[in-house]
């Protein structure tokens, strides 16, 4: 019952921040399956270095969906529809590119087929990096996510693997026989690694970034859809599914009776009352100082700190700061996903020192930090953070898209210099209109006169 | 002293590499020698488009100055993805653009008067001027890339990478020069 209340009181919390992010709509929707989608896969690939290195494309693709799938209590399942020849993908024709590669040749295909691949078949294949992007082998994977805008509902995804990137099972040492190259990152890549994490845009995730905090990556706790391809050594950890990563899927997908998680909630305000949008809150375990779970508060201020077992937490909010300045407004329209801000550069830009100097009390941070003590299957409501009522904040541009922006024209901070000079011409033009009325204006001499 | 510091930013830059969507970084060497223009202005229109069922973003940049390619004006760079007609396509990695946000970009071909970025979100930097050491600078969104050190393939900072507009625009004019140079030579 309590799990059910829990679930209640998470659900219509649509304006919540939490560490894992969902792909949302414009309007603030969530993009999400409402049925159980099928897939297929083309397992063509044409590099022979992949060849040699992937013994089974298919076969990884499908462990890939079981990692996402063996998570206890999500209600969604995708199944392999089998095999495919098509080499469609929403986006194919991207570019006014000519493809190339299909049997028979079709010079006029995009030309004639503008949309091909946008469609409810959820292909996974391989194609060529020219496909991708003007840069040939710049991007190595890409997930295209279609959705209805008004419910977020998905009516198809497709995943593609760049095929002029050398792909292996097992980059820090191959096990499939006549896959020989071992070279150096960045020439294999880890093809479960990747499968892993594209999976989860396939169901709605998005990149999260608990773990990254400040400078710092605690590898312990960053999870698979964490946006940075963890290296030839560290690889093998993207395929583990870590509680965000979890805890995401589950939030997307909940099904009863649920986990026994516990959560602690508030409220980032400041001391006037006006609600703080986009301060981070991270919780840390107070046993071994990793970070735990994090989230932005939403426009209302409040936070949620989902997915946590029970135990004691410190709980702490930091500014993002970029070159001394507060950036609250900088992520003011990132509920929607389409136009969403530059998390990444958010919390990159975030400064902070170490876990390991955080203690009850602490001052390294923003607020002092809070130990809380989160029981299993409870949420721990009232841990709210106050600010100051005024607070330093330089308005930067919203990165929310061209024309839309409610934040254009933001008024600057305020440069009391700047200010005085304007308050004198003022005087001085009210002084001169004042002389002109009253008919006191001197004349100046003529030459000559 | 800042040539190294330049070197450092952008060969760390050169060995990130990010997830879905996972782009392999460009070098500042391949973005300028892969665009067939780079420019600086500021974002004035935004447009979403639809060709059948997939949908464009397309954004309109007024140009100011440019370092690469023939005189331009303005620039409609297309991106794809956005929200049109009560549908969605979701794209992670491509660039986004702000109103009236001042950007250096680099470009792909003119196909049909719009243009692509190279390397998507790599191909952009935001710049924006800093009142208190009264200078512009650029600085690059890129999604989620960290940074990474070629060799090991380690992490090695995850500060955002910015750069003085200045020393950005010399370092590409010189770029340009000797890319120029080398194709003269052969």
């Amino acid at each position: 019952m309590r799990r059910l209340l829990l679930l209640l009181l998470l659900l219509p919390a649509a304006q919540l921040s939490y560490g894992f992010i969902t792909i949302r709509t414009n309007t603030g929707a969530i993009v999400h399956w409402t049925a159980d989608p099928a897939y297929v896969i083309n397992p063509a690939i044409t590099n022979p270095i992949s060849k040699a290195c992937v013994e089974d494309p298919a076969v990884t693709i499908q462990e890939a969906f079981g990692r996402w799938l063996s998570i206890p209590d999500v209600a969604r399942v995708a199944t392999y529809g089998g095999s495919t020849t098509s080499i469609k993908f929403c986006g194919m024709c991207s570019g006014g590119i000519e493809r190339v590669d299909l049997t028979p040749p079709d010079p006029d295909f995009c030309e004639n087929n503008p949309d091909a691949g946008c469609d409810a078949e959820n292909n996974i294949l391989f194609s060529k990096g020219d496909y991708f992007s003007t840069m040939s082998g710049s991007i190595l994977a890409v997930t295209v996510d279609q959705y209805e805008v008004a419910t977020g509902v998905m009516s198809g995804s497709d995943i593609v693997f760049n095929d002029d990137v050398k792909w292996s099972d097992d980059p820090s040492g191959s096990l499939i026989a006549g896959c020989t190259t071992h070279d150096p990152y960045p020439a294999l890549f880890a093809f479960p690694a990747v499968a892993t994490h594209e999976i989860g845009h396939f169901f709605g995730l998005d990149h999260s970034f608990v773990g990254f905090v400040g400078n710092t990556v605690d590898w312990s706790v960053t999870g698979t859809m964490y946006p940075i391809y963890f290296g030839t050594s560290d690889w093998p950890k993207m395929i583990t599914l870590e509680p965000d990563d979890q805890a995401g899927i589950y939030y997307q997908y909940p099904g009863l009776p649920g986990p026994a998680w516990g959560s602690i909630q508030g409220v980032v305000q400041r001391l006037s009352g006006e609600k703080m949008f986009g301060v981070h809150v991270v919780a840390v375990r107070k046993a071994d100082k990793t970070p735990a779970a994090d989230a932005l508060s939403g426009p209302d201020g409040t936070y949620v700190l989902f997915g946590l077992t029970a135990g004691d937490y410190y709980a702490y909010t930091e500014s993002p700061n970029i070159n001394d300045r507060f950036f609250a407004d900088y992520i003011s329209n990132y509920y929607g996903s389409a136009e969403k801000a530059p998390f990444p550069m958010l919390y990159n830009a975030i400064q902070l020192s170490s876990f390991s100097q955080l203690s009850a009390g602490s001052t390294t941070f923003d607020q002092r930090a809070v130990l809380v003590t989160v029981a299993a299957d409870t949420a721990t409501p009232g841990i709210d953070f106050l600010y100051p009522a005024i607070i330093r904040e330089h308005h930067h541009h919203d990165d929310g898209g061209c024309d839309i922006n409610p934040h254009a024209g933001s008024r600057p901070e305020t440069d009391l210099p700047a200010a005085l000079v304007l308050a004198a011409v003022l005087a001085l033009a009210l002084r001169s209109l004042w002389k002109k009325a009253s008919g006191r204006e001197r004349v100046r001499p003529q030459n000559g006169s | 002293m800042r040539k190294h510091v330049l070197a450092l930013l952008f060969s760390a830059l050169a060995g990130a590499t990010a997830l879905a969507t996972v782009m392999v970084p460009l070098s500042l060497d391949q973005l300028t020698g892969e665009s067939d223009a780079v420019v600086l202005g500021h974002c004035i229109d935004k447009r979403v488009y639809k060709t059948g069922e997939m949908i464009y973003t397309e954004y309109t940049v007024r140009v100011y100055d440019v370092l690469k390619g023939s005189t331009l004006k303005e620039v409609k760079v297309v991106q794809p993805g956005g929200e049109s007609g009560g549908k969605g396509i979701y794209v992670a990695g491509v660039a986004r653009f702000a109103p009236a946000e001042e950007v250096m970009l680099f470009l792909g071909k003119d196909i049909g008067g719009r243009r692509d970025l190279v390397g998507w979100s790599q191909g952009k930097f935001t710049i924006y001027y800093d009142a208190k050491s009264k200078t512009k600078f650029a600085v690059r969104q890129l999604g989620g890339i960290g940074f990474m050190k070629k060799s090991s393939g380690e992490i090695s900072s995850g500060k955002p990478e910015q750069i003085k507009l200045d020393e950005l625009k010399s370092r590409v004019k010189k770029i340009i020069a000797e890319q120029k140079a080398k194709a003269g030579k052969k």
